[in-house]
């Protein structure tokens, strides 16, 4: 499945396509997209994912077409 | 009326004391807005060419947002707009909390006022009609002060909303701004000397007029489905300082990459728990905080500094109870104790935004977060900008660090960096306009003029005004923002978050925000210059809205403000159609600046802030302003060598036609 990432600028961006999609398999999780990020998972209590807007938990099922963003404390150019 | 708007304004001629209403046609709406494209309107159709800013033929008008008091979100800012003594062209100074709706409850979108009055007197509007009554017993006092005693003075069934001046304003400080809540002041442009000039102490507004809108259930579906995205978004309890610190550094590294950005929750999460304070010590860190009045580096502040300063946590322990200004469901506002600090002489004060706190911080190399605290209930109380006041004082130690101001010129005062007694002492010689106070009330660019000796190389402004505490070395689109904007030094042109805005899925000629090497942006061509344009006319609809900025820097998908005007007007125009009213907008304030005598080109920020810094995040970059500045003007259609509206652009807008 294809999904939309907003990705914070210090992760690693390589699983991202120019029009920052993922592929991913289907029955992925939150945890799949913070692990291609390369964001260590010991960070989510602090870069919380967002699916469509709406906080989710790690193990949180993705579905094609999904949009991720994270919530973090910085914000802005 | 069911479109949102009231259709009326109200002209008040202060010589005379003669008040009246106007009507407003509907195709003057759908040209400019209402906030800052009525009051664009109106300025250009009352004042004259050359007018004396602080003389009877200046117009001072409060304008509220087309959106406000309808069922929409964040929609609660007003602006001050008037010939800006400090600049000399078009000036505007945008407030929050709760007198925009006011002004509409009045039953009017706008309320101006020409002339001088021979006594302070205030205006005074109720259901019953509006008069102007004497001011003379608040004469002096400070905003808070005057404002408490207007609220027991005129409150009937309910308690009125008051913008009122401090002594900044009454004493024409050109640096002063207009307050209200308590505290919250539309702070830039030097609308308070206007205020002031007039002998116009306050406008106390207690009306009961309902705001109509063309479709209310869909506008507040679209804001119910705004408030839930607004509800979710919440930072962990664990960030604090630290976690920001720790984040900022990694961003620092790595954050030479830019690419489209949905920071919707981030910009709630982040202003719902510490507003623009929390981001203080990050944007420190992260290079986009001047330091050592804009000549300065990461390395002049050091971590040790920037903790004490900009560290949001003592801040947050401080933090008493928060508050949101009017139909916002963030509430980025706090008030804090200061109870503690100079033998208590205030209780509380507004927690500083994110300016003030660097400002008085990194700007003049200030540690000392107890004493900017202190400062800001000051300069609240006074009604006067932060942001051009910290700008005044790294102009004044600057000279004194170089000779040219001395001891005997500064009345005693030790000027040198970070030095927080003497910029407390400063300040409040500012406020008072006593011995060196009174020389840098007006800003630097007047006190240059005193001065001489050289000292125009440390007066660091945009045409006259002092900028916003955002590094163009940083991210370039400031340095075109500050130098061609109608109101020079503007930092809320939305130039920086382009990638986070989304025009470019709504707005049929954006450019998309690819990813892209971050300093790629500071390259003047066509692409740069017509993205910042964008994001300036976007402004401009966002003001003719009464919107907040914060909100359009979630972006156009999230925040849905054009749609929210359809539904409250009943109009059909697309996002193309709104992003050419916020290009007419913009056009004819630039048209009323150079009818002001104003040249575009003396709006170029000072050279300082273009050339290389030696350390730091941002070492090295250098910046073709002028270039850059260029490619904004062509954008706009106006003439690229001289920043002129074309008459070709005039003519495109109908703005001959709507003028005469």
């Amino acid at each position: 499945m294809k999904i939309k990432v907003y990705a914070p600028n210090f992760c690693d961006h390589s699983s991202l396509d120019n029009s920052n999609y993922m592929e991913l398999p289907d029955q992925a999780t939150v945890k799949d997209i913070y692990q291609r990020l390369k964001i260590p998972l010991i960070f989510c209590p602090i870069v919380v994912c967002a699916v469509n807007q709406k906080t989710t938990k790690i193990s949180g099922k993705l579905k094609d077409g999904d949009v991720i963003s994270f919530i973090l404390p910085i914000a802005g150019g | 009326m069911n479109k949102g708007y009231m259709g009326k304004v109200l002209l008040v001629n202060l010589t005379t004391g003669g008040i009246e209403e106007r009507q407003i046609e509907d195709e003057i709406y759908e040209k400019f807005l209402s906030g800052s494209g009525l009051g664009t309107y109106m300025l250009y159709k009352h004042v004259p060419a050359n007018a004396d800013p602080l003389g009877p033929d200046n117009m001072l008008g409060f304008v509220s947002g087309l959106l406000t008091s309808t069922p929409s979100l964040m929609t609660g800012r007003w602006l001050a707009v008037c010939k800006s003594p400090l600049t000399g062209g078009y000036g505007d100074a945008n407030a929050g909390g709760h007198f925009s709706p006011a002004i509409k409850k009045s039953g009017f979108d706008g309320i101006f006022f020409t002339g001088i009055s021979k006594n302070p007197v205030y205006l005074y509007i109720d259901h019953k009609g509006a008069e102007l009554r004497d001011a003379s017993h608040i004469w002096g006092k400070d905003a808070i002060e005057s404002e408490n005693i207007l609220i027991e003075e005129c409150t009937n069934s309910k308690k009125p909303q008051v913008a009122v001046i401090g002594q900044g304003g009454e004493k024409c400080s050109l640096i002063s701004g207009i307050c209200t809540d308590h505290g919250r002041i539309a702070a830039r442009s030097g609308v308070g000397a206007v205020m002031g000039s007039k002998k116009l102490k306050a406008v106390v507004l207690n009306g009961k007029e309902k705001v109509k809108a063309h479709n209310p259930q869909e506008m507040k579906n679209i804001s119910l489905e705004f408030a839930n995205k607004s509800k979710s978004a919440n930072l962990p309890s664990v960030v604090g300082g630290g976690v920001i610190r720790m984040l900022a550094h990694m961003m620092a590294r790595n954050g030479n990459e830019i690419g489209p950005n949905d920071a919707m929750a981030s910009y709630a999460g982040l202003m719902k728990k510490m507003g623009t304070a929390g981001g203080t010590e990050l944007c420190h860190i992260t290079g986009d905080s001047p330091v050592k009045n804009w000549g300065g580096s990461r390395k002049d502040y050091p971590a040790r500094d920037r903790r004490k300063a900009g560290n949001p946590d003592p801040l947050m322990k401080r933090e008493y109870k928060k508050y949101a200004c009017f139909s916002c469901p963030w509430g980025c506002g706090g008030l804090v104790s200061i109870k503690d600090i100079n033998h208590g002489e205030f209780s509380h004060t507004h927690r500083p935004e994110y300016e003030t706190l660097s400002a008085f911080g990194s700007l003049l190399l200030n540690n000392d977060q107890k004493a900017i605290l202190y400062i800001n209930e000051l300069l609240n109380r006074a009604g006067i900008d932060t942001i051009s006041a910290g700008g005044t004082v790294a102009f004044a130690i600057e000279c004194y660090e170089n000779g040219i101001l001395t001891k005997n010129d500064t009345d005693g005062l030790e000027l040198t960096w970070g030095n927080s007694a003497a910029i407390v002492e400063l300040v409040k010689k500012i406020i008072n306009r006593e011995g060196i106070g009174d020389l840098l009330a007006d800003g630097s660019k007047a006190a240059v003029m005193k001065i001489g000796k050289g000292s125009e190389a440390y007066a660091i402004t945009a045409g006259g005004q002092e900028p916003g505490m955002h590094e163009p070395r940083f991210h370039p689109a400031y340095a075109t923002q500050f130098s061609a904007d109608p109101t020079p030094g503007r930092h809320t042109g939305g130039g920086s978050n382009y990638q986070d805005m989304f025009l470019w899925e709504k707005v049929s000629f954006a450019p998309e925000q690819i990813k892209q090497p971050k300093w790629d942006l500071a390259i003047p061509n066509e692409e740069n210059g017509q993205k910042t344009m964008l994001t300036s006319a976007y402004k401009s609809v966002i003001d003719g809205a009464g919107s907040c900025y914060m909100a359009m820097s979630v972006g156009i998908n999230h925040y849905k403000v054009v749609e929210m005007l359809n539904a409250a007007t009943g109009w059909n125009f697309s996002h193309d159609d709104y992003i050419r009213i916020g290009m007419r907008i913009h056009t004819l304030k630039q048209m009323f600046s150079v009818r002001q005598g104003v040249e575009p080109k003396d709006n170029i920020m000072h050279k300082r802030m273009s050339l290389a810094l030696k350390d730091g995040p941002t070492k090295g970059r250098t910046l073709q302003t002028e270039e850059l500045v260029r490619y904004f003007w062509k954008s706009f259609g106006w003439d690229e060598k001289t920043g002129i509206p074309t008459s070709e652009t005039i003519e495109e807008y109908g703005l001959n036609e709507l003028l005469h």
